[in-house]
């Protein structure tokens, strides 16, 4: 919950009429309701299952990248899936609604499911990597999040995904629902590099964590590249690794 | 190569995604399920005097070994080095040779030459491919955090070692919510030691030590049993740039022609043999023909920086005329010093009157017109844990074997310390990176390691390859991940 404290305080800090107040109507809005702004906000977030946007795909447009393939329906549905988790031996989906976009303001819920098959906790392409549990049959994550986005100025944009995570599997595992919170200040630079700093917190009982990262964002035309890298602390210890995205806006 | 590059770079995304799906939510189980969870620790290069320099320095740690945890020295296989020995101790698929480097009798040819086969370490495994690591790398739960991780290691040791600790740890947490074994492997001591200090190796022992203590407080709801074992241990005694040796550079003036196949040699009329130059060990493996065994091995024996020579001998024709038993020489000085043989169908070793056996600190005392004695090998374990070559007999009987290796060694030398092989010379100097101790020779500064445990009791002294023996559980969590397990050396049990 401390990225809902920080938000706070940076909405304090820029608010958009003591920022630029004028140019806050004049920019368009963070939900990509006017199909040629889909791009210049993600329409996902980079850090998977936690982190998303206000921001939903344009009806028949899309968004296909190494991470994500996301497609629009009606300006106001987005659904899609982690390709690469299909190989990973965890089919996944997501299905995104738009809720309201106003000005600066979009706000999306989105309900997702990766359904993590026995042996996708081995499924890295290099034993470096390790998972955290070891997957002997279906275990179940679903991941239901609220989006806010929120365009303070032309060059700092906040997003925050507040969510509960239901996972269900077969015993010994305890059913359950995990809430997250994850804050991502996006700061934005000739309009097509974005830096983020993202912060978010995991559970607030045994086995919580906190995640957090920086990452860049190049969007060109129809090109775009993610870079960040992330940590995920513990009380007992602390995992660290890059993520990279490569995507195309369609 | 840039679409090579950027192909590489798409499939590690693969993992990097897929290493944050399984790791972000925390999925906790019933802790009735598996109220208990033992630990493995496998910790390379830890050695049995860090531990006592450790227990020396911090009282914290004296009370722990007084009240809850047990501790052995345990006695490596022979050359005690790394991918070699926890292929034996853990009983996986052998392994090509001792080192990455290695002789392909198959092919006669030396694979993994030169600074390619020692940059190769620093490669990560992929799965399914030729980049695919030793087999006993699946025994382990955790073993490295990154592709990059084995870089790290060797340039910034500490920094990665917290990397290590941080990781091993977040996942031991996590793991353990569902599993009731986890097992773990940790590098960096055995870097420090080879590139650092002694002070900063029990440094670091001992932060590992804390964060156990750490995580058994942190964690009531199951208890937590550890158990630490290291593949060899670590001399810390340095080597300088003149003791570092290019033992292949030095062969011709020892009469022995250095060669890189069989053909080769064969084709050479004179003693001849294929030195595996690798790493910096205290120990340097040859292959050579047959029946030329004997005469290599006296010949390599004979510098001063040598300490003693293992091969295979002719029998003792007076003890031993129908040529029954497996003969192993010791030479040292250009001269064989002992001589023993081993009966496998009643585990008995046989030692000659005529063995130099002082020589070798072996205390055996032989009656007047006594021509050999026997012993069992309980009784050479224990006659010899603790001197210069701890289990002698057994190691030096299996290091000629096809154990842990597809094509052992024919001619095994053991270095005198300081000198050491060099295994490597790095273009334009920093040669002597990696030089602050060693590991890999006969003796003991190099072989008696550790295991320790909160599990069970131990006896003063183990044998490494018989780590499962004490710790049934470790068996099954290989079965359980799925490692085909093989049989070890013959007549390795022990009667502790």
């Amino acid at each position: 919950m401390s990225s809902v404290v920080i938000t706070a305080l940076l909405l304090l800090v820029a608010s958009p009429d003591a920022a630029e107040p004028a140019e806050a109507h004049a920019t368009p809005p963070p939900a990509a309701e006017a199909s040629d702004d889909f791009g210049r906000l993600a329409v996902t977030g980079f850090y998977p299952m936690l982190e998303t946007t206000g921001a939903i795909v344009p009806h028949r447009r899309a968004y296909v990248s190494t991470s994500s393939v996301q497609f629009g329906i009606l300006d106001r549905l987005q659904v899609g899936v982690h390709p690469t988790e299909f190989v990973m031996r965890v089919p996944n989906a997501q299905l995104k609604v738009g809720l309201w976009a106003d000005g600066p303001w979009a706000v999306a819920a989105q309900l997702s499911g990766y359904f993590m098959l026995s042996g996708s906790d081995r499924a890295f392409l290099s034993s470096r990597y390790t998972s955290g549990s070891r997957v002997r049959s279906l275990v179940v994550e679903a991941p239901l999040a609220v989006a806010v986005s929120y365009r303070v100025a032309s060059w700092l944009t906040l997003h925050n995904t507040l969510s509960g995570t239901l996972v269900t599997g077969k015993a010994p595992l305890i059913t359950e629902v995990t809430s997250a919170d994850v804050l991502t200040v996006e700061l934005s630079a000739f309009d097509k590099h974005s830096f983020y700093v993202h912060l978010g917190q995991v559970g607030v009982d045994r086995g919580h964590r906190q995640v957090f990262g920086v990452s860049y964002r190049l969007y060109y035309r129809w090109f775009e590249a993610r870079l960040g890298y992330f940590y995920r602390n513990s009380d007992d210890g602390m995992q660290s690794q890059p993520l990279l995205s490569i995507g195309a806006i369609l | 190569m840039r679409r090579a590059l950027l192909l590489g770079l798409l499939l590690a995304g693969c993992d990097w995604e897929h290493f944050a799906v399984m790791n972000t939510v925390p999925l906790h189980g019933d802790a009735s399920a598996n109220p208990v969870v033992r630990v493995y620790l496998a910790v390379d290069g830890l050695s049995w005097t860090t531990l006592q320099d450790a227990l020396a320095e911090s009282p914290e740690l004296r009370d722990a070994f007084s009240s809850r945890w047990h501790a052995a020295q345990s006695i490596s296989m022979f050359p005690a080095t790394s991918d070699a020995s926890w292929t034996r101790i853990l009983h996986t698929q052998r392994i090509h040779g001792f080192e990455y480097q290695y002789y392909d009798a198959a092919h006669d040819e030396v694979v993994n030459r030169g600074l390619l086969g020692v940059a190769s370490h620093a490669i990560p495994s992929i799965a399914g491919t030729s980049l695919e690591g030793p087999a006993y790398y699946k025994a382990f739960d955790y073993y490295a955090n990154g592709y990059l991780d084995t870089l790290w290691s060797y340039q910034a040791t500490s920094m990665n070692y917290g990397d290590s600790l941080d990781s091993l740890f977040y996942l031991l947490a996590s793991r353990s919510e569902l599993d009731s074994t986890y097992v773990a492997y940790l590098l960096e001591l055995d870097v420090m030691g080879h590139m650092q200090t002694r002070e900063t190796v029990v440094t670091s022992f001992l932060e590992l030590m804390r964060r156990i203590d750490r995580f058994e407080r942190n964690h009531p709801e199951r208890r937590f049993v550890f158990t630490i074992f290291s593949d060899h241990a670590m001399d810390f005694i340095p080597a300088n740039a003149d003791q570092l040796l290019q033992f292949d550079e030095l062969m011709p003036a020892l009469g022995v022609k250095p060669v890189y196949s069989m053909a080769e040699g064969r084709a050479y009329d004179g003693l001849w043999a294929i030195p595996i130059v690798h790493t910096r060990v205290s120990y340097l493996s040859l292959h050579t023909a047959p029946e030329l065994v004997e005469e290599v091995a006296r010949h390599v024996s004979g510098p001063p920086s040598v300490d003693v020579v293992i091969a295979h001998t002719r029998p003792r024709v007076d003890l031993d005329p129908e040529a029954r038993l497996t003969w192993v020489g010791l030479w040292r000085g250009g001269e064989q010093v002992a001589a023993f043989g081993f009966d496998p169908e009643r585990d008995l070793y046989y030692l000659p009157a005529d063995g130099r056996w002082a020589e070798v600190d072996v205390d055996v005392t032989f009656a007047p017109g006594e021509t050999y004695l026997t012993r069992r090998d309980e009784e050479l374990f224990l006659a010899t844990v603790g001197h210069r070559y701890p289990d002698l007999f057994f190691r030096v009987r299996t290091s000629l074997d096809p154990v842990s290796v597809e094509t052992p060694a024919d001619v095994i030398v053991s270095f005198k310390r300081p000198y050491a092989s060099a295994g490597f010379k790095i273009p334009g100097g920093a040669n002597e990176i990696a030089s602050s101790g060693f590991h890999g020779g006969l003796d003991n500064d190099g072989s008696a390691g550790v295991v320790l445990s909160e599990e069970r009791e131990l006896p003063a002294a183990v044998r490494s390859e018989n780590l499962l023996e004490l710790f049934p559980a470790l068996v099954q969590h290989a079965h359980d991940r799925g490692v085909d397990l093989v049989d070890g050396a013959g007549e390795a049990s022990l009667d502790y």
